[in-house]
């Protein structure tokens, strides 16, 4: 059993040296922080040893494990973590943003209550698009491109692109009704 | 009241809405399960179940966390998981595949060599992505060896292959600039692009390439 434990070792951590290299510069792009990366990485080694650990030519079979089972592996061992961290409560992933809490730019409470106001309103717009439009609506407005949004959803890009403008075009005749002039320009 | 700021640019009207979301950030009654998230990005469930799942997920800041750390995850492993698997064939593969897959990086070389010499219609901007292999028109191979040229600064690529129907029948993101289907497509009519992987902001893109693969 030591003999197989020390010829997975090496090929054990090739695969995670490769994948926590990407999660790290993917989670980056994110702005996740490292601890929760390294959590993951540990998870995920623990639970490809316990699948290959014991069998014979272990090695063998991590090198060539494929991507869509390290894929599995990899989410089943993101979602276990944020079940626990969901069972502990208040414990939730953290964002750098989070860590680093940077004020609002707000000028004062006047600016501050303004806005309030304002985005409660968008708010109640947003909550009154049609069902079918309003996510599409919700992730462009928090920034995910209509690739993204295309690709989540398994829609062509012309739908993603009709829908979203569709709900743009409700979005502005619902903030009309609330009283709020919105004269953009929608890219 | 002036919210010319805020509601002169589709992007003030995204700041608004983060800034309202963000001030609910603490768990809800109504917070979507982990596995609802992970069968939202694995496009499993009904449609409307996944969006009345995505619709919570942007409307909390809490899960739109959440959502973002396993899409990451989900996109690393993909990327990661491709790796190993290319470096395996590469130590299996008898010498005729491998002399095989050699001609066909040579007539990936020579395809870009014919575009250097302006062949090809590319739309956007200089910087876009141009294609390389395969050709458009038929393809010889039911798992055609994608390659393109490397811009500046991506840090990855995502390529996307849709059907006849301009729905999206592959997609794959790579750090590289070739990448082999992990599976064989079905007969049919497909086009291709490749863009690259960008933080929100508008990526770099190829144009749209034909791919016809034959029944055999």
């Amino acid at each position: 059993m030591e003999g197989t434990s020390d010829s997975l070792s090496p090929a054990l951590e090739r695969v995670l040296a490769n994948f926590s290299g990407i999660l790290r510069s993917v989670c980056w792009r994110y702005h996740f922080t490292g601890d929760d990366v390294d959590e993951l990485v540990q998870e995920v080694r623990i639970r490809l040893w316990r699948a290959h650990g014991e069998l014979a030519g272990a090695s063998e079979h991590i090198a060539s494990i494929s991507a869509s089972y390290l894929h599995r592996t990899a989410l089943s061992a993101a979602i276990d973590l944020l079940r626990r961290r969901r069972a502990r409560g208040g414990d939730r992933t953290q964002t750098i943003e989070d860590q680093d809490e940077v004020l609002p730019a707000a000028s004062g409470p006047d600016r501050d209550l303004e806005h309030s106001e304002l985005a409660a309103q968008v708010e109640r717009a947003i909550d009154a698009i049609h069902p079918s439009r309003r996510p599409v609506v919700r992730m462009h407005l928090l920034g995910h491109s209509r690739e993204e949004i295309a690709r989540l959803l398994g829609w062509s890009e012309a739908k993603t692109r009709n829908l979203l403008y569709r709900g743009l075009a409700d979005l502005r005749e619902r903030l009309l009704a609330e009283g709020v002039q919105w004269t953009t320009r929608t890219t | 009241m002036d919210h010319s700021n805020d509601l002169n640019s589709i992007e003030g009207l995204g700041r608004l809405y983060r800034r309202r979301v963000d001030a609910r950030n603490a768990p809800a009654s109504g917070c979507v399960s982990p596995e609802a998230m992970l069968a939202l990005l694995e496009r499993e469930g009904s449609e409307s179940e996944r969006l009345a799942t995505l619709d919570h997920v942007m409307s909390c800041a809490v899960c739109h966390r959440e959502y973002e750390w396993l899409a990451a995850v989900g996109k690393a492993a993909t990327e990661a998981g491709g790796r190993p698997a290319r470096e395996a064939l590469w130590r299996r593969a008898p010498l005729a595949l491998a002399a095989s897959l050699v001609a066909a990086v040579a007539a990936g070389f020579l395809v870009r060599g014919q575009m250097r010499g302006g062949g090809e219609t590319v739309r956007g901007t200089t910087g876009d992505i141009v294609l390389a292999a395969p050709a458009a028109g038929v393809s010889s191979s039911d798992a055609p060896v994608f390659s393109w040229h490397p811009i500046g600064e991506a840090s990855g690529y995502v390529l996307e292959i849709q059907g006849a129907d301009r729905g999206v029948v592959r997609s794959d993101t790579t750090a590289d600039t070739t990448l082999r289907l992990p599976s064989a497509l079905p007969a049919g009519e497909y086009r291709w692009w490749v863009r690259e992987v960008t933080d929100g902001s508008e990526p770099r893109s190829s144009a749209f390439r034909t791919l016809k693969i034959p029944a055999r």
